[in-house]
């Protein structure tokens, strides 16, 4: 029954090493900027947070798949000729920056005020006690929260076969096309999906027995 | 680059019937999460050990797969079965699947924050099992689960867009369908985000007024 | 040691066992308490008082012995060997002859003061609403919080919840009542209110089991004070005996330390 999964198993396995690279990327850029923008959001000088809050904003209220087509409409009309996985990837971090935003703000929120209290008395301030007291715990205590973002991240992934990116999922697509077989070749998309979701879930949940450990 | 403003108001009527699809569908598939969830939390904490090992599995299932995928199962796999359904039946199924698991875990964990002590206090009194649970815990964990079930309606929204992909013509169809016949890329997509703004505004306004109301209640 | 002419004591404590895991912290406990009678358990930290306690209410299983409250054994049935867990409904029925009161108040955070104290007897017996409030009014009143009826718990001080939380006990009209350091959660200045309306129970004739470090409070108002040290009960008698003269060198220690103003 399963035999036309087998027989197209190296396609679907083709775009899962591209799921792979585009997830990789775009969560890595995500959380970088979505450090920063915790970091501007919590300390930038007003107008600037104001900025971020306007990005933060947008970024929840607008679909991924809206900012998805506009990067793929609008883009060539303005005359920027952008590669679409490369282009596709910056789309998905930015959207995700947004939620990794969130991750680190609630990370850095939830150090005790203790904590900050005691690093001020040593005489720490600014950069110092962030670097020295804040950020170590507040990574700690964001593990789980950016691996189940990051699990998101990957399920958004599967956005970019609507703009033609040949990944997991559009592989897929294409299978069935030709195949007519749905149940099977999504099943095996499903299964790749979840493989790489749920190590990531494992992962976490791991991280989060060692964080309530410390505590 | 010009931006043309009156090309809006004139399409506006494009946008408006596919704003009645997108909050349509986005209405139901909260709804049936809601209620989907709340079953699936009841036998994630049941006494049945099988029942509750079935309702983890289907968590893990549905919250490592995306949806998009499972509209497509469902979709194209009803077709081929012999049983086509609409896109937007297979939109709201796909939906209420996924976000009825993740909404099962919000339940659990609100149910799960109220303190042992509080059901210690009620059994002391004389209560039995689900009077604890229907007098002492449930309204307390409905007040907590509020925000994130917010965050949760807003993530259901969102991703209608996808029935766009079966052909539903909800906003996103719309948008697309114009931008192929107009080239007003820039007008219909600034709209189109507009609108989606809208409806998730509205929606998280009227979950914190709910909020606010239980809270002022407490 | 009083003997205790009443034949059928309110609770009985027979023999009673618990081991949490490998840890044995109620080691054969026999005791009775008489009905109308003030029982002050004290004894140090870690002593087994709160879950005797709770073992009376059946909020922590026990493994050996026996408790009979108004002689029916609670619990467990069948005899000789054969212990088997009573079911959920009789087990709460019992509960809802005992009142209980715990150190952190534990008030229902989303009802206010009124329904708190409702509550119970309207869901689980069945009292008619407009009873159950009037019954609840009276209550409050007489714990002095009358005037603060619609209040949500957490408006309220310590003391005033450790207050309502005796009436919210009270309403069921328990044939008993068990405290566990009702006070010890409380400000200084606010223990008093909540031992004043203790008192004035004990003086109605309330049947009460009272764990406390209050020892003057337990000196002027009990009829009788248990000793418990690492599970065991080590003394008991009336407060004079057992303050005035201490037989135990435990128990000895123990007054010292306190006298001496150690936090127990
Ligand atoms: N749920 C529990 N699990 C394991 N050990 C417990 C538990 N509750 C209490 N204990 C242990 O039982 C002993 C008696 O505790 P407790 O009855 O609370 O004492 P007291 O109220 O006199 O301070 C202590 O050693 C305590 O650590
Ligand atoms: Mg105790």
């Amino acid at each position: 029954m399963f035999d036309i999964l087998i027989a197209n198993g190296h396609l679907l396995l083709a775009g899962a090493v591209v799921t792979l690279y585009l997830s990789a990327g775009a969560a890595a850029m995500a959380a970088v900027l979505g450090a920063g923008l915790a970091l501007l959001q919590l300390f930038a000088f007003w107008p600037l947070r104001l900025l971020v809050e306007a990005y933060l904003y947008i970024m929840r209220g607008v679909p991924l798949l809206v900012l998805l087509f506009a990067m793929y409409y609008m883009l060539p009309y303005a005359g920027v000729n952008v590669n679409p996985t490369a282009g596709g990837m910056v789309v998905i971090a930015l959207y995700f920056s947004a939620f990794m935003s969130e991750v680190f703000r609630g990370a850095i929120l939830a150090v005790p005020k203790g904590q900050w209290d005691a690093a001020r008395a040593l005489g720490m301030f600014g950069r110092t006690m962030m670097v020295i007291v804040v950020a170590p715990q507040a990574l700690r205590l964001a593990g789980p929260p950016f691996v189940n973002t990051c699990i998101m991240l990957v399920k958004g992934t599967s956005l970019v076969s609507i703009i033609g990116l040949l990944e997991v999922t559009m592989a897929g697509r294409q299978i069935v096309e030709r195949t007519l077989a749905p149940f099977q070749i999504f099943t095996g998309v499903a299964v790749i999906y979840f493989l790489i979701c749920y190590s990531l879930s494992v992962y976490g949940r791991y991280l989060e027995r060692r964080t309530s450990y410390v505590h | 680059m010009s931006f043309d403003v009156n090309f809006i108001l004139r399409n506006l009527p494009v946008f408006l019937e596919g704003l009645t699809v997108t909050v349509q569908i986005s209405a139901l598939a909260i709804a049936f999460s809601l209620i989907w969830g709340l079953v699936v939390v009841i036998a994630r904490l049941s006494r049945v050990k099988a029942l509750r090992g079935l309702a983890a599995a289907y968590v893990e299932l549905v919250r490592n797969t995306p949806v998009l995928v499972q509209m497509y199962f469902i979709f194209f796999g009803s077709a081929v079965a012999g049983y086509p359904i609409s896109g937007f039946m297979a939109g709201l199924i796909a939906l209420s699947a996924q976000n009825g698991g993740y909404v099962a875990e919000i339940y659990r964990a609100g149910i799960q924050s109220i303190s042992q002590r509080q059901v210690e206090a009620g059994m002391a009194l004389g209560m039995q099992g689900r009077q604890v649970f229907s007098i002492v815990v449930l309204p307390q964990a409905i007040r907590r689960v509020i925000p994130p079930i917010s965050n949760q309606g807003i993530v259901i929204i969102k991703d209608t867009a996808l029935v766009s992909t079966l052909s539903v013509a909800e906003m996103t169809y719309h948008a697309r369908l114009l931008t192929d016949r107009t080239a007003a890329a820039y007008e219909v997509f600034f709209t189109l985000a507009l609108f989606y703004l809208l409806v998730t505004t509205v929606f998280s306004g009227v979950m914190r007024l709910l909020e606010w109301r239980l809270r002022v209640a407490q | 040691m009083s003997t205790k002419p009443n034949p059928t004591p309110a609770i009985a404590v027979d023999g009673v066992s618990k081991w949490f895991g490998k840890l044995k912290v109620l080691d054969e406990v026999s005791t009775a308490v008489a009905p109308g009678e003030a029982v002050v358990v004290i004894g140090p930290s870690g002593s087994g008082k709160t879950t005797l306690l709770r073992c009376i209410n059946l909020l922590e299983e026990f493994q050996e012995g026996e408790i009979r409250i108004d002689g029916e054994p609670i619990g467990y049935s069948g005899s000789g060997g054969q212990r088997i867990r009573r079911p959920e409904r009789e087990v709460a029925r019992m509960r809802a002859q005992l009142g209980m009161v715990f150190q952190s108040f534990n008030l229902f955070p989303h009802m206010n003061v009124l329904k708190n104290v409702m509550v119970a007897p309207v869901r689980i017996k069945g009292v008619p609403r407009k009873e159950a409030e009037a019954i609840a009014v009276d209550l409050l009143e007489r714990v002095g919080l009358g005037d603060k009826l619609a209040s949500m718990p957490a408006k309220l001080s310590g003391g005033q919840q450790q207050r309502v939380a005796i009436a919210r006990a009270l309403a069921m009209n328990p044939e008993l009542m068990l405290f566990d350091e009702p006070t010890s959660a409380l400000d200084p200045e606010l223990v008093g209110e909540v031992l004043g309306v203790m008192r004035q129970l004990v003086e109605e004739g309330m049947t009460m089991v009272i764990v406390t470090h209050e020892m003057q409070f337990a000196r002027e108002v009990a009829h009788r004070v248990v000793f418990m040290a690492e599970g065991k009960i080590v003394e008991q008698g009336p407060p004079d005996d057992l303050f005035g003269n201490p037989q135990s060198e435990r128990l000895q220690t123990f007054l010292k330390r306190f006298r001496e103003g150690y936090m127990i």
